[in-house]
Parts: C-alpha cells; sequence; structure tokens
C-alpha cells in the first residue's frame, strides 16, 4: 500500500505539486495521467526518494520515504521498488546483459551463477535472447526499454514504477510494451504505478486511473468511474479538447 | 532614479550571491567526494577503468606535444644562450623549464582537452537521460560510484603522464640539440645533470597533483550539474575546459610563487 499525503514540490516560482494526495492498493496496477509537464516524473521522483519533496508526506508499505533521515535510507527503501525510466535510462558502457545483472551485483545478496542464471532469465523473459551483448546504443529505443523493464524486474520489486513506458515508440512497439506490462504483472504481480499522457492507450495495462493537473490529483477511480468523472479537466482530457481548463503550452 | 538604483544594486547583490552559491556548491561537492574516497567501500576495479581512460589513452598525445616542446626549447635554448655564449647550458634550460613549468602545465593541459571534456560530457549525458537517477534508484551512491574514481584517477594519472612528458620532451630536446645544432653530447647531460635538484622535481611534482586534481574536480563537476538537453551538456562541457584551462593557468601562477618561497 503506497500513501501519498498532501505532496508539496516547488522549483523556484514554479508550483509543480500543491497537495497531491493518492492512495495504492498492493497488487494494482495504476496509471497516473495528464499533460507533458505536469509533474508525473517529479511524482514518481519523489516516491523512489530520488527527489526531495518540500512538504508532504510518502509512505510505502510501512516506511516513510519522506520521513527518511538521510540519502542512504532513502535507497534502502527504493530497493523494494523498480523502476523504467522514461528513456530506459540503460548504462550505456555496459551490455545490455551487464545492465540487467546490475542491480543484483550491486546487492551482492547472490552469487555470482545465480546472479547470471536470473539475468538470463528476466532477459529471455522480455524477449531479448541473443542480444545478452549489445550496447544500448546498438540497439532500438524498443529494445532498450524492455531491458529497462528486465532490469527493473530481477530484483523481484514488490513495486514497478513505469515512466511513459511508450513515449517515443511507434504505435506498434508500444503496444508490445504495453502488453509485456500486462503479462510479466500477472506473472510477477507486483503493484504498478504507470505514468503516461497517452489515453486510452494506457488503460488495457491498469485496474485504476488517476489524473494528475494543476499540483493535485483530480480524479482517482477505475477505468469506467475515471471516464464518467465530472471534474472539468479530466472531461477536457478524456476527450482530447483544446477548450477547458486545461491550459496548454 | 530610486528605483533604478536600487534596481541595480539588487542585481549586482543577486549576482554575487549566485556566485558564492556557486563557489560553496563546487566545494561541497568536492568535500563529500573526498569523504567518499577514504571510507569504505572502495571500488578499486572502477579506479582502474578510469585510470586506462584518463591516463593510458593520454600517453601517445602527452608523448607527442612532450617531444615537440623539448624540441623547441632546445631551439630556442639554444638562440638565447648563444647570444651569451652560454649553450654549454641548453641542456639545464630544457630540463628546468619541462620540469618546473612546461611539463606539469602543458600535461595537464592536454589531459584536461582530451579526458576532461569526455568527462564531463559523459557524465552530462548520464545525468541527462536520467542514468544516475537509476544508479540511486538501485542504492548505488553515484558520489562513489562515478566521481570518486574518477577524481583519484586524475589524480593519479597527471603526475605519471608529467613524468613521461618530461622525459620524451628532454629526449626530444637532446635529439635537437646534439644531432641538429651539434652540442656536445657530454656537456648536455651533465650540464642538466648538475642544474636539476631534488627541489625542481618536487615542485613540478606538487603541481602536477594538483593540477591532475583541479581537472578532474571541475569536469565532473560542471557534469554533476549539467543542465537539460543538448544544450545543458554542451554549455558543461565547453565551460568546463575553459574553467579547467584558466585554474590551471592561475595556479600554475601561485604555486611557482609559493614553491619558489619555499625552497629558497
Ligand atoms: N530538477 C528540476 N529542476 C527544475 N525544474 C524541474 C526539475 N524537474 C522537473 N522540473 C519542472 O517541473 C515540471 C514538471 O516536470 P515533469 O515532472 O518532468 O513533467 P511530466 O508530467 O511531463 O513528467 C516541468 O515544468 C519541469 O520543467
Ligand atoms: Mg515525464
Amino acid at each position: 500500500m503506497i500513501k501519498i499525503r498532501d505532496l508539496h514540490k516547488r522549483f523556484g516560482e514554479q508550483v509543480v505539486l500543491a497537495g497531491a494526495n493518492l492512495d495504492i492498493e498492493d497488487g494494482s496496477v495504476i496509471a497516473i495521467v495528464g499533460p507533458s509537464g505536469t509533474g508525473k516524473s517529479v511524482l514518481l521522483k519523489i516516491i523512489t526518494g530520488l527527489m526531495l519533496a518540500d512538504f508532504g508526506e510518502v509512505i510505502v508499505g510501512d516506511e516513510s520515504m519522506t520521513g527518511a533521515k538521510n540519502s542512504e535510507e532513502r535507497r534502502r527503501i527504493c530497493r523494494q521498488m523498480g523502476v523504467l525510466f522514461q528513456n530506459a535510462a540503460l548504462f550505456d558502457s555496459l551490455t545490455l546483459f551487464e545492465n540487467v545483472c546490475f542491480p543484483l551485483d550491486v546487492r551482492k545478496e547472490l552469487k555470482e551463477t545465480e546472479i547470471k542464471k536470473r539475468s538470463m532469465h528476466y532477459l529471455r523473459e522480455v524477449g531479448l535472447r541473443g542480444f545478452e551483448n549489445a550496447l544500448p546504443g546498438e540497439v532500438s529505443i524498443g529494445m532498450r526499454k524492455r531491458v529497462g523493464i528486465a532490469r527493473a524486474l530481477v530484483t523481484e520489486p514488490r513495486l514497478i514504477l513505469f515512466d511513459e513506458p511508450n513515449t517515443g515508440l511507434d504505435p506498434e512497439v508500444g503496444q508490445e510494451i504495453y502488453e509485456l506490462i500486462s503479462e510479466t504483472h500477472k506473472k510477477f504481480g507486483f503493484t504498478g504505478i504507470v505514468i503516461s499522457h497517452e489515453i486510452p492507450e494506457v488503460f488495457q495495462v491498469c485496474s485504476r486511473v488517476a489524473m494528475l493537473y494543476g499540483g493535485q490529483i483530480q480524479a482517482e477511480g477505475t477505468i469506467d468511474e475515471f471516464l464518467a468523472s465530472n471534474n472539468q479537466v479530466v472531461k477536457q482530457f478524456v476527450a482530447g479538447n483544446i477548450q477547458g481548463p486545461i491550459q496548454l503550452c | 532614479m530610486f528605483l533604478y538604483l536600487y534596481n541595480l544594486i539588487s542585481r549586482f547583490g543577486t549576482l554575487v550571491i549566485d556566485y558564492f552559491f556557486a563557489v560553496g556548491a563546487a566545494w561541497l561537492f568536492i568535500l563529500n567526494v573526498l569523504y567518499k574516497a577514504v571510507t569504505p567501500p572502495y571500488r578499486f576495479s572502477l579506479i582502474i577503468q578510469q585510470l586506462y581512460v584518463i591516463g593510458a589513452q593520454s600517453v601517445a598525445v602527452v608523448a607527442l606535444v612532450g617531444v615537440f616542446t623539448g624540441a623547441v626549447l632546445a631551439v630556442q635554448g639554444e638562440y638565447t644562450l648563444a647570444q651569451f655564449g652560454a649553450t654549454a647550458y641548453t641542456g639545464s634550460a630544457i630540463a628546468l623549464s619541462l620540469i618546473r613549468e612546461l611539463g606539469p602545465v602543458l600535461t595537464a593541459l592536454m589531459v584536461n582537452g582530451r579526458a576532461g571534456s569526455a568527462m564531463t560530457a559523459e557524465l552530462g549525458i548520464m545525468k541527462i537521460t536520467e542514468q544516475v537517477d537509476a544508479l540511486r534508484s538501485m542504492a548505488v551512491d553515484p558520489i562513489r560510484y562515478l566521481m570518486v574514481p574518477r577524481i583519484i584517477a586524475g589524480l593519479i594519472s597527471v603526475p605519471l603522464l608529467t613524468a613521461i612528458f618530461n622525459v620524451v620532451g628532454i629526449a626530444g630536446g637532446y635529439i635537437v640539440g646534439v644531432e641538429n645544432l651539434g652540442l656536445s653530447s657530454g656537456t648536455f647531460m651533465s650540464q642538466m645533470i648538475q642544474a636539476v635538484k631534488d627541489v625542481d622535481i618536487i615542485s613540478g611534482f606538487v603541481k602536477s597533483v594538483v593540477f591532475g586534481f583541479t581537472f578532474s574536480w571541475v569536469a565532473c563537476y560542471k557534469g554533476w550539474t549539467c543542465g537539460f538537453g543538448a544544450v545543458g551538456v554542451n554549455r558543461a562541457t565547453t565551460s568546463a575546459v575553459v574553467t579547467s584551462a584558466v585554474a590551471i593557468l592561475v595556479l600554475d601562477y601561485f604555486l611557482t610563487s609559493i614553491l619558489t618561497n619555499i625552497f629558497m
């Protein structure tokens, strides 16, 4: 269970989060949607402890990320999470296989052979058998995202966050990534947070939807509840209208 | 009028405050790096990797610049000394110029241009493509993983490369002086050995350590604080190379003055 309470964040004059509240149940996949630049990635970074909130609380399981005393403690809480970053964020100098091994290597909990075995398993899980020794720069962005998913899965975390998993991909590849997320969720049963500005495509992977706009969660519910919302911002976003409360830049 | 003055003063004040913030941040950064460099866990394999990138891969260019610097010093030194009938001291002039001054400075400038810029660009790209965040999300401290090995490697590489530069430079000077300009080989060597004292070698060494530390500090800090997008990386890289080059030359002046005073 993840609880987000009255979260505030600003960069200088620019207010990005202004009292965001959200509850996420264990084992579910929630999509956090909203137009570009509303602070979805910032929210993800605060949940994972990569960025500090100005005010408010994030509770992951029974630990408070925002209450952590130092970066060491934040990193420890973050170990129960896996993250797929917006452009996969693979390490350029490591091969795809080494990238998947990396989170296990640094934990030093498993034996070398066990790490290799498990990494290979997850690399196959995402359909990248045969590309172990390629460098990230040599493969397509779709493949890099697959590796990113394998790297997030390999530690078998309870929570996985996906930042715009299909941005920058052409529609078919984007669809494949969504299918991969659904499949792996069925198989491994993690709690998922999928950030996206693309509806209705993202609905296929989630059971609930929350919309972030103006620094707050405007609406949260099942897909049907979300689509039937009376919130003007949600209505405009769902309909894809140019006119309405959302200011397009 | 008052408003104008008020604006002027406040703008100037902002600049000053920003400047001190930037300097303070750079100091906090390096203190953090140094603290983490001396506390475990140590990552020797990463240091070796960086020694290869910063040090080993710079040997060729440093040697090339070294040999020509020595050669130029021979021609120039012989020309100047001939006016005083003192060409016997050409070897000493070459060796002292290289060991005390040109070796550390030129080596550091070359390594800065070659490895420093690459370092800033690499770290900057890692930051803007969220690779740094990815490290942190896997409970890896990016200061320990990225910055410490680079700064230690910079610190070790520059003195070693300087030694290569000096040796190659003296050889270049010898070849030109003895083979081309017809100086006596024996005088060249004996005068050189007599003229170069331990203190010269120590001052050169101190300088090269300081320069190695300076360029890798600047390169890492600029990459670490790189702004968004390709423009951010571009700015960070340019600024790192220029800042380091200026810092090396300014520090060289002060170090020369201080070291000369200490040993005189
Ligand atoms: N580190 C930062 N420093 C300053 N501004 C930032 C930073 N990170 C994000 N922002 C700003 O916060 C806003 C929200 O960004 P982001 O969360 O990336 O949006 P998105 O919803 O598209 O993911 C943007 O206007 C961005 O410029
Ligand atoms: Mg984003």
